[in-house]
């Protein structure tokens, strides 16, 4: 180890540097991320790129080059990888398509030290709050026909429901656009 | 690309659906099908909706001409000592007791309750001959009609719009009847005819129909149905009376001898008995034309009632022998009797029996006058048998046995069921 330090130059300390943290993270909850992914990951913190981007970045291959295509298949199936598990997104529409991380991206990062309870795209709350709205409408339904004075209630408590379970949809789609 | 590099990097997969099109599709089909339960319960949330807006906010109600000597809240008629109330419903509710309909569906925004009355609003436009109904009734499909000789009264009024005099265009009618909305057998009604509807009927009248036969109606002058009144009948067993505001205005020694329902409508119909009238058989409607309703009681005068009493437990008395002889026979009464404490439950919690079930114990204890000709054929040949033998006449004995023989047959060919049928058909209300 003390002869590796004394020999080797600051660019190789960077990247061995850079080598550890990645491993280190890896340890940590993203266990299902391989090296690749968590890089990709680390490239895009605070800006966007393109797949190819990416590529000249994490391998330093020019795009005529030997080898590029490879390089270009292992950087867009980590790509496609961490956009299914929806840590980064690209626009939908329009020939360029940077990829940027998602706000569930962020928040998963920043809370992968050891004792964070892990940031869930769909929360228990969601969940109650969208069951909820599908019971209460069902519950209208069935009760449509009823001349039940407080059957009047249904409708009410279910539009209330509606609302918060839109909102919290929208913030769920949010998180991964 | 290399072999090597191809084999290290493996094949791309082939569905890797990103989690932003994931999350879309799921809050499409969410969305979807919150807007298919919007859809089908459309008439309680609009309800629901409208009860928050008059919460909020309550417009005046201006379809109505306030001007006449009805005044802004209908007067609630006083509770008489000399009946015994079975039904009173002053509208601060929608009362489960009435089935609410708009074109036979349960489409309700036409129908609203609000400050005590009940509104029925022909709202909608019609300018393509189409037909328009919107009514209350309080008979239920499959399980027959409830009153029978009781007392009806009804106070209400109808908008001026759309009409001459408050007539509205095609029909309005209410008071007693049966199979409604297909056709009637037997009515007692109020019904106000159009001009556009019938020249020839054209204003309030009473009239009524006994076993799908219209006796001749009367025509009621100098009643403006835009104000309120109290429109009454008092149904007997074979004659009806008419009342407006108690002042007796028709009666008729032909009253309909099976159970009805009541029933108040409005429609765009003309009502018309002349082929050559039928030029387009439903009126268009400019605007929007309406009845309110503030009062429905149903009562029995307390001495017909207690006439009516009398008469019930007779009725149950001979109930109770049928079980009796069912017993005697070797058969299984224990669904008969259950049957039978649950009409006298009905009967001790509200006075009275509805009308189909009555008519039913009817029917059951003309089987109970049988049953009893029955056994007396087996009481008096035993009697006979026995006299025949003390005087030791071998051929009489011999006539008396056979004559126990046939009593015997009628006994065992008895039909049972069609008790049970009637009783299966009671329990089923």
């Amino acid at each position: 180890m003390g002869e590796q330090s004394v020999s080797e130059d600051p660019e190789e300390k960077l990247l061995r540097l850079h080598d550890s943290i990645i491993s280190y993270i890896s340890a940590l909850r993203l266990s299902d991320l391989d090296v690749l992914q968590v890089e990709v990951l680390g490239r895009l913190i605070g800006c966007r790129r393109t797949t190819a981007e990416l590529v000249e970045e994490i391998y330093g291959t020019p795009s005529p080059s030997d080898g590029y295509a490879a390089d270009y298949y292992r950087v867009r199936r980590a790509t496609r990888s961490l956009e299914a598990k929806g840590f980064i997104s690209a626009p939908l529409f329009g020939r360029r398509k940077p990829y940027h991380l998602t706000r569930y991206g962020v928040s998963v990062l920043a809370n992968i030290t050891p004792g964070e309870e892990p940031e869930r795209l769909v929360t228990r709350i969601d969940i109650l709050v969208h069951a909820s709205t599908l019971g209460l409408l069902m519950l209208t339904v069935l009760y449509t026909g009823s001349m039940l004075s407080w059957v009047l209630l249904l409708p009410g408590l279910m539009l209330v429901c509606l609302g918060v379970s839109l909102g919290r949809l929208a913030g769920t789609v949010r998180k991964v656009m | 690309m290399d072999p090597e590099d191809r084999a290290e990097i493996g094949d791309m997969p082939r569905l890797q659906v990103s989690m932003k099109v994931r999350v879309i599709a799921l809050s499409g089909v969410f969305l979807l099908v919150v807007a298919l339960g919007l859809y089908a319960s459309s008439p309680l949330v609009i309800r629901c909706l409208e009860f928050v807006k008059d919460l909020a906010w309550a417009p005046p109600d201006d379809q109505f001409n306030d001007t006449g000597s009805g005044g802004d809240e209908p007067d609630k008629p006083a509770a008489e000592l000399m009946t015994f109330s079975i039904l009173q419903d002053d509208f601060m509710t929608q009362d489960p007791h009435w089935f609410w309909r708009f074109n036979n569906s349960n489409d309700l925004r036409s129908i609203t309750v609000k400050n005590g009355s009940l509104f029925l609003n022909l709202t909608e436009k019609v300018d393509d001959g189409s037909f328009v109904r919107i009514y209350i009734t309080d008979r239920e499909e499959g399980r027959g009609d409830r009153w029978l000789y009781v007392d009806l009264e009804i106070r209400l009024r109808c908008s001026d719009e759309n009409g001459l005099e408050g007539r509205g265009k095609g029909r309005r009618s209410w008071g007693f009847m049966d199979l409604f909305p297909s056709n009637w057998q037997n009515s007692l009604v109020f019904r106000s005819i159009s001009p556009e509807s019938d020249p020839d009927r054209v204003g309030l009248q009473v009239c009524g129909r006994v076993d799908g036969e219209e006796w001749a109606s009367r025509s009621i002058s100098g009643v403006d149905i835009r104000e309120w009144h109290n429109y009454t009948v008092l149904w007997r067993p074979g004659n009806a009376t008419f009342l407006i505001d108690g002042e007796m205005v028709y009666s008729t020694g032909q009253a309909p001898s099976t159970p009805m329902g009541i029933m108040i409508y409005t429609d765009n119909a003309k009502s018309v008995q002349d082929k050559d009238l039928y030029t387009g058989f439903y009126l268009d409607l400019e605007v929007e034309q309406s009845i309110q309703i503030g009062h429905v009681g149903v009562s029995l005068d307390r001495e017909y009632h207690d006439e009516y009493s009398n008469r019930m437990d007779e009725l149950f008395a001979n109930f109770s022998s049928i079980i009796e002889a069912v017993d005697a026979a070797d058969l299984n009464s224990t669904g008969m009797r259950m049957d039978l404490d649950w009409f006298k439950g009905e009967w001790n919690e509200t006075g009275y029996l509805h009308g189909e079930r009555y008519m039913v114990l009817l029917s059951i204890c003309d089987l109970a006058g049988e049953l009893e000709e029955i056994s007396g054929m087996f009481e008096e040949a035993r009697e006979a048998i026995a006299y025949a033998r003390d005087e030791g006449d071998e051929r009489k004995v011999r006539i008396f046995k056979n004559y126990y023989q046939m009593a015997e047959k009628a006994w065992l060919e008895y039909d049972f069921t069609r008790i049970g049928t009637l009783l299966g058909s009671i329990i089923n209300w």
